[in-house]
């Protein structure tokens, strides 16, 4: 039987082991992070003008767009930003684990091999990695909405609720966890680790055609607004436009709320068995060739 | 529970690869135009073979012994070595570090274990852009080390100057001291350690191993060291055990394994103006191993090494033979056998190589 203060004591020290992690992803970056920001900020403003630009060569006043098209591409790539690296960051956190495991037998060992040396599960390692990124992706996320404010008049509805916003963030980067977590396990399912990753190059292939980040999905037709309807993405785009721009409440983004929980009700455990699958098999082989 | 801090029973390792002779990336992935498609066709199609990396190895280490594993390249050690730490799981037999199953048992028994790899399997642990010192502060967090007494072991290994380099900037030698030092970080029951001195200078590797010494003598530490050199075995081991192809070939101390391979001398020449099959003229002699190496075949000179019974009754003939056949001896020298005959002898014996 396990106790209550057992748990708690190996959660506190898995949490010390997050905290290492995360120094070691501060150290990693200290050096270039403040000179690397104005850069980052640049090319978010260069892309964003970029559609400015476009929008007037092309009709950007189309009422799809709401009547404000910077604001409609702003507000899907602000919420885009982390479901994105939701999807892209378990494969890269894998990637990282098994860095250097090469050959029959695993002659080059890699970092899982120094957790197990050291006790630490590669899930602790995993849960570093993963929370880091989407902590920085805040700071894209911050960027845009600045890039936006600042320079393409953008402006979120007064009183929004930004409860929801963060409800929004919250269910979409859960949904796409559970893609990417299946897109973790092709690392080794499909051997993914000598080239593409099928799963999210294949989402993203969709992803700005259909879910409604770039195009409004009325002008799409039917074959592909269905392909639109199963994304994650598709949901939280319109949630959060609704909320941002329009003004909603939680009420009227209930549904497109509804079908993200139940995307990630059904992602999150597939993509978990999956994960699993492929590291007992990796386990197992202890061979990448 | 086999009471002993190391003990392996029928240990194998074997590893499905692609067979060899049709693996085709150049013209079978243009048919298929995508990494993908091309890799998912080759493992459910293409003939696959087994490797056998380790074939029922059987071994006993009591606690408190120093033991090394002795055998060339690719003869298991590696393998050997990383079943017992956990790394890699055995595909049959079983075994146990300080009692606890390193498959079933698997949590427990790596708490028993200091692994420390080889340089060039441990080059994946510390990152390039960050400092030695960050590196350490982020191990010596991880291992639950204090970092002062990490600092204090960096100075001792002659790291207190390159603390504040990135790690990446070091020379090879500069870099196995760091991995070598991260895998000290912890202190256990159990240390396996696998060729721990390559890529460290002569005065490093004296360093670690009389610091070895010091924890299996002061503090009774178990240890079990793969290596590639019979001088380094010699040097440390209580018992020596010899492995070849994934087998174990043989095992004892490094007295009982001389005497046991019939080894009293080994004599090792230096001949030019060899223009003959020397390997075969030195068979006809009996020895126990023999050994040739080209020096300058363009002028046909080689180095050999035998090891013989008694070098007063192989030597003159020897030399009359070299003679006759127009060779010339321009060095020579006799010794008394050490590990390095044995396992020469052991090694080649085990390959169908015997002459004695």
């Amino acid at each position: 039987m396990v106790s209550i203060q057992s748990v708690l004591e190996r959660v506190r020290v898995n949490l010390g082991h997050v905290a290492t992690f995360y120094y070691e992803e501060v150290s990693n970056i200290a050096v270039w992070w403040l000179w690397n920001i104005p850069f980052q900020f640049l090319q978010i403003f260069f892309s964003l003008l970029l559609f400015k630009y476009f929008a007037e060569a092309f009709g950007g006043s189309s009422p799809l767009y709401g009547g404000n098209f910077m604001a409609y591409i702003i507000s899907g790539l602000l919420i885009n930003t982390y479901m994105d690296a939701s999807m892209e960051v378990y494969y890269h956190s894998i990637a990282a684990l098994y860095h250097g495991r090469m050959g029959v037998g695993g002659v080059h060992l890699s970092r899982r091999d120094f957790l197990h040396l050291a006790g630490i599960s590669p899930y602790v390692f995993i849960f570093a990695r993963v929370s880091w990124r989407h902590l920085m992706e805040t700071l894209t996320f911050a960027l845009y909405l600045l890039a936006g404010v600042l320079f393409f008049g953008f402006h979120v509805s007064a009183g929004v609720d930004w409860g929801v916003v963060f409800l929004i963030v919250l269910l979409s980067v859960a949904a796409c966890s559970g893609i990417g977590l299946v897109s973790a396990s092709m690392y080794f399912l499909a051997g993914a680790y000598r080239g593409v990753e099928p799963i999210v190059w294949f989402v993203r292939l969709f992803v700005p055609l259909v879910s409604g980040i770039y195009v409004p999905r009325e002008l799409l037709p039917r074959e592909l607004a269905m392909v639109g309807g199963i994304l994650p993405q598709t949901y939280a785009v319109g949630a959060m436009r609704k909320v941002l721009l329009g003004g909603a409440v939680l009420s009227d983004v209930v549904a497109e709320l509804g079908v993200l929980v139940l995307e990630a009700l059904v992602l999150i455990p597939v993509g978990v068995v999956f994960l699993r699958y492929s590291l007992s098999l990796e386990r197992k082989r202890a061979t990448m060739f | 529970m086999s009471g002993d801090a190391v003990f392996a029973e029928g240990l194998t390792r074997v590893y499905r690869i692609l067979g060899a002779g049709f693996y085709d990336p150049g013209s079978l992935y243009d048919v298929f135009g995508s990494r993908f498609v091309y890799e998912v066709f080759m493992r459910a199609v293409v003939r696959k073979r087994d490797v056998y990396a380790l074939s029922g190895v059987s071994l006993r280490v009591g606690e408190g012994e120093f033991v090394c594993v002795l055998g060339p390249n690719g003869s298991g050690k590696t393998t050997l070595i990383k079943i017992l730490a956990g790394i890699i799981p055995p595909s049959g037999g079983r075994a146990e570090v300080m009692g606890y199953d390193v498959v079933r048992e698997r949590d427990m028994a790596v708490r028993q274990v200091t692994y420390i790899p080889s340089l060039v399997a441990a080059g994946a642990w510390a990152q390039a852009k960050l400092t030695v010192r960050q590196n350490l502060r982020i191990m010596s967090r991880l291992f639950g080390a204090r970092f002062e007494d990490v600092l204090d072991f960096a100075g001792r290994f002659g790291l207190g100057d390159v603390l504040d380099r990135p790690f990446g900037s070091l020379s090879t030698g500069q870099q196995a001291r760091v991995g070598l030092l991260i895998g000290l970080l912890r202190r256990s029951p159990v240390y396996l350690l696998d060729e721990p001195t390559m890529g460290l200078s002569p005065e490093v590797a004296r360093m670690l191993r009389g610091y070895l010494l010091d924890l299996n003598r002061r503090l009774g530490v178990t240890v079990l060291y793969a290596t590639h050199h019979p001088l380094e075995a010699q040097e440390v081991a209580s018992r020596v055990i010899i492995m070849d192809r994934g087998r174990v070939i043989t095992d004892g101390s490094v007295g009982e394994l001389v005497r046991s391979s019939g080894v009293e001398e080994s004599i090792r020449l230096e001949a030019y103006r060899v223009y003959f099959d020397l390997g075969g003229l030195l068979r006809e002699f009996g020895p126990s191993y023999v050994e040739v190496r080209p020096l300058r075949p363009e002028v046909g000179e080689y180095e050999a090494v035998l090891g013989v019974r008694d070098s007063d009754e192989v030597l003159p003939r020897l030399l009359n033979e070299l003679i006759s056949r127009g060779a010339r001896v321009s060095r020579l020298s006799v010794r008394r056998a050490s590990l390095e005959d044995a396992y020469l002898y052991y090694v080649g014996s085990a390959r169908g190589e015997r002459y004695g």
